[in-house]
């Protein structure tokens, strides 16, 4: 697992890197929640989080934010995405993404009294399809967002809002 | 460049990512020979006895407290109890004390009794189990009571470093009263760990027996003792898990609450007389079965001997028993 | 071991399940064209809403309705600073604020997200019976007063001369002391705004 998580990551800045047309720099707030729930590990909460968002192009997007939720003690999640958006006003994505869910979890041992790992490394897949753009930046509301991480665990995630200035 | 280092950053991060090791035990024959003082036929007779007492006690006024769902206040015993407990100890050897807090209609009392250490005499670890009960209360909470009394009795062989306070607390099923008022008023200044038990005795080998703890995934067969601590204690919850799994003294789940568990969700493993401990960041250490997440007596008339697992008791005893020698520093 | 009940019910039920609706108004709102994007922005407004604030502890859900009131100042032309005050009405109990805030605007749809800073004295635990009332106490007796949330607008909508409505603001957050330990969940059921 951990293996197919690093080459994801390298994988989206190669694809960055790839690009030849201008680069859009947007940073973003957010309102989210995320629930990971696994055999070992329970990470979960709503909260803020801050991001930068970059467009590549009328077609690529990447975005890494740092995220902090609350409910079952402060936990705090890193995200790396990229993925694919629509060109115009309204510019949905399909988003592939790398979380890791530090901090605050509920934990239960392993069989020998082991913690489980940390931080938890998921990955997934996330929708924006009521995302908008214009020239002075974006809004993404209700990102709905999956992944997978260890000890058979999910993730459903959900971003209430977004909104995004271009510098 | 920078998508490249943002790859790195995160890569190097997830490569991190590890299990954190059990820590080394001290003096582990000597916890592992005082668990083994658990006498099996001690344990149980403790349970029928303190059972048919609340079942032939008069209920305590449930003025302000209506009853409801899970929480039947009208049927709440714990006189009989104060004075079983309280001879139990004496009978040992103990001076056995009652620390009496509060006003009517809701007196609280609290039945101590201390074994002295012999290095450490005023740190003081708390061994504590609450003596009150809807109906019968055998699993809620005459077992606890029962292997607190045990454990009493088997210390009294025993040297340990630090001082040992056994305490059954009053009037937990009104909301940990006896414990809050007990901490509030000072009495636990000198305080420096706690073992607490709550509902320790319903096993079930049945899949789907148990239940997952408000949103916390758990096995679905509820034949294991769950031991749970918050980050203070996370070291001595391994422990414990480690030496139960080794040593094969019973099957256990550890459970480790953020921080130092005083949040919405986490607050369910807070609910017994470890509580305001816990959030006061008192080293404090939880064994329960799970209680109503499954035993379906929970806070029933049905709440009797005959519904319990005598053998998952005498171990669940065994495994408290090495928690207190690890904590109180059994002497050799 | 005992147990808190959830008091008066779960106010958030019937907005969450109206979204298919909500989805459509926000992608119509945004692609009609609206000349006003064209106007110079006001600097300043005016602010009035009415909602609910819920707070939970671990042995504590509380809520009660409110009424706030804020001034806005444009710092730039996508981001602003509300200042404002909240009385809660079931006790009568005040909160003050300061919001900063990023807006976007498509056609008539205004969203917004900031981060907000108050200082609160709405945030107690009373419940409805003594059950673990002593052991609620003694734990939230100190919460503090100073709070961070996060703060979207995600139905606002402009309208004639410079009135904004907006619907169903979300507020999630914690007090800083013991972070975490208590959530603030404020939804401003309505809020209307002048700019002036």
């Amino acid at each position: 697992m951990k293996k197919i998580l690093i080459n994801a990551c390298f994988l989206f800045s190669a694809l960055f890197a790839a690009a030849q047309t201008p680069v859009q720099w947007m940073p973003y707030v957010q309102q989210n929640g995320v629930y990971f729930s696994s055999n070992h590990v329970t990470s979960t909460g709503a909260g803020i989080g801050l991001g930068l968002a970059v467009g590549v192009g009328n077609h690529f997007l990447a975005q890494s934010d740092i995220n902090i939720y609350w409910i079952n003690g402060n936990a705090v999640s890193t995200r790396l995405a990229a993925g694919y958006k629509r060109n115009g006003t309204w510019a949905p994505a399909i988003l592939g993404n790398v979380s890791l869910l530090w901090g605050g979890r509920t934990e239960v041992l392993l069989e020998d009294g082991q913690r489980p790992v940390s931080p938890v490394a998921v990955l997934g897949l996330r929708l924006a399809g009521l995302r908008f753009e214009n020239d002075k930046g974006f809004v993404s509301a209700l990102e709905l967002g999956f992944g997978f991480g260890p000890y058979q665990g999910t993730c459903p995630e959900v971003s209430f809002l977004c909104v995004g200035i271009r510098l | 460049m920078k998508a490249f280092r943002i790859a790195v950053i995160f890569s190097v991060l997830i490569s991190m990512s590890c299990n954190k090791d059990v820590p080394a035990l001290e003096n582990k024959a000597a916890v592992l020979n005082f668990a083994q003082a658990i006498e099996a036929d001690k344990v149980f007779p403790w349970v029928e006895q303190l059972a048919t007492l609340h079942l032939n006690d008069t209920p305590i006024s449930n003025e302000g407290y209506p009853p409801k769902d899970l929480f039947p206040s009208d049927h709440l015993t714990r006189t009989a109890a104060v004075g079983f407990v309280t001879h139990a100890l004496a009978q040992m050897g103990y001076e056995a004390d009652t620390v009496v807090l509060g006003s009517e209609p809701h007196v609280a009392y609290n039945v101590i009794a201390e074994h002295k250490g012999v290095l450490y005499p005023d740190e003081v670890v708390l061994v504590a189990s609450h003596l009150d009960a809807f109906y019968g209360g055998a699993d809620d909470n005459c077992s606890a009571v029962a292997a607190m009394l045990e454990i009493a009795r088997a210390a009294k062989q025993y040297t340990f470093a630090r001082t040992i306070r056994f305490i059954s607390f009053d009037l937990e099923e009104l909301g940990s009263v006896g414990s809050t008022r007990y901490i509030e008023a000072g009495y636990a200044g000198d305080v420096t760990s706690a073992v607490v038990m709550d509902v320790i005795g319903y096993a079930s080998g049945e899949a789907g027996s148990q239940d997952d703890v408000l949103g916390v995934k758990v096995p679905d067969t509820g034949d294991f003792l769950c031991v749970v601590g918050n980050q203070h204690v996370a070291g001595l919850t391994q422990q414990v898990v480690n030496l139960a799994y080794t040593s094969d003294l019973g099957k256990t789940l550890g459970i480790i609450a953020p921080g130092n568990g005083n949040f919405f969700l986490s607050s369910i493993f807070m609910r017994s007389d470890h509580g305001l401990l816990w959030y006061q960041n008192t080293p404090a250490i939880f064994f329960t079965d799970g209680a109503n997440t499954r035993n379906p007596h929970y806070h029933e008339p049905s709440d009797l001997p005959e519904t319990l697992n005598e053998q998952f008791l005498v171990r669940n005893t065994r495994i408290i028993a090495a928690t207190v020698a690890i904590l109180a520093e059994i002497q050799p | 071991m005992a147990f808190a009940k959830i008091k008066n019910g779960n106010p958030f039920r019937k907005m969450f399940g109206i979204l298919p609706t909500i989805a459509a108004a926000l992608l119509i709102s945004a692609v009609h064209p609206l000349p006003a994007q064209q106007v110079t922005p006001k600097k300043t407004s005016l602010s009035a809403g009415f909602g609910v604030l819920l707070y939970q502890s671990g042995f504590g859900l509380e809520n009660s309705s409110g009424v706030e009131v804020a001034v806005g100042r444009s710092i730039r032309e996508q981001l602003a600073i509300d200042a404002g005050f909240r009385l809660g009405l079931n006790p009568i109990l005040p909160d003050i604020f300061l919001r900063l805030m990023v807006t976007q605007q498509f056609g008539a749809w205004k969203p917004s997200v900031g981060i907000e800073n108050g200082y609160s004295n709405r945030a107690f635990f009373e419940g409805d019976s003594d059950l673990l009332k002593e052991t609620r106490d003694a734990m939230t007796d100190d919460m503090g007063h100073w709070y961070i949330s996060s703060h979207i607008e995600p139905l606002c909508f402009g309208l004639k001369h410079h009135w904004d409505i907006s619907i169903a603001e979300m507020d999630i957050g914690t007090h800083y002391k013991n972070m975490g330990s208590t959530m603030r969940l404020n939804v401003n059921l309505l809020k209307v705004r002048k700019s002036l």
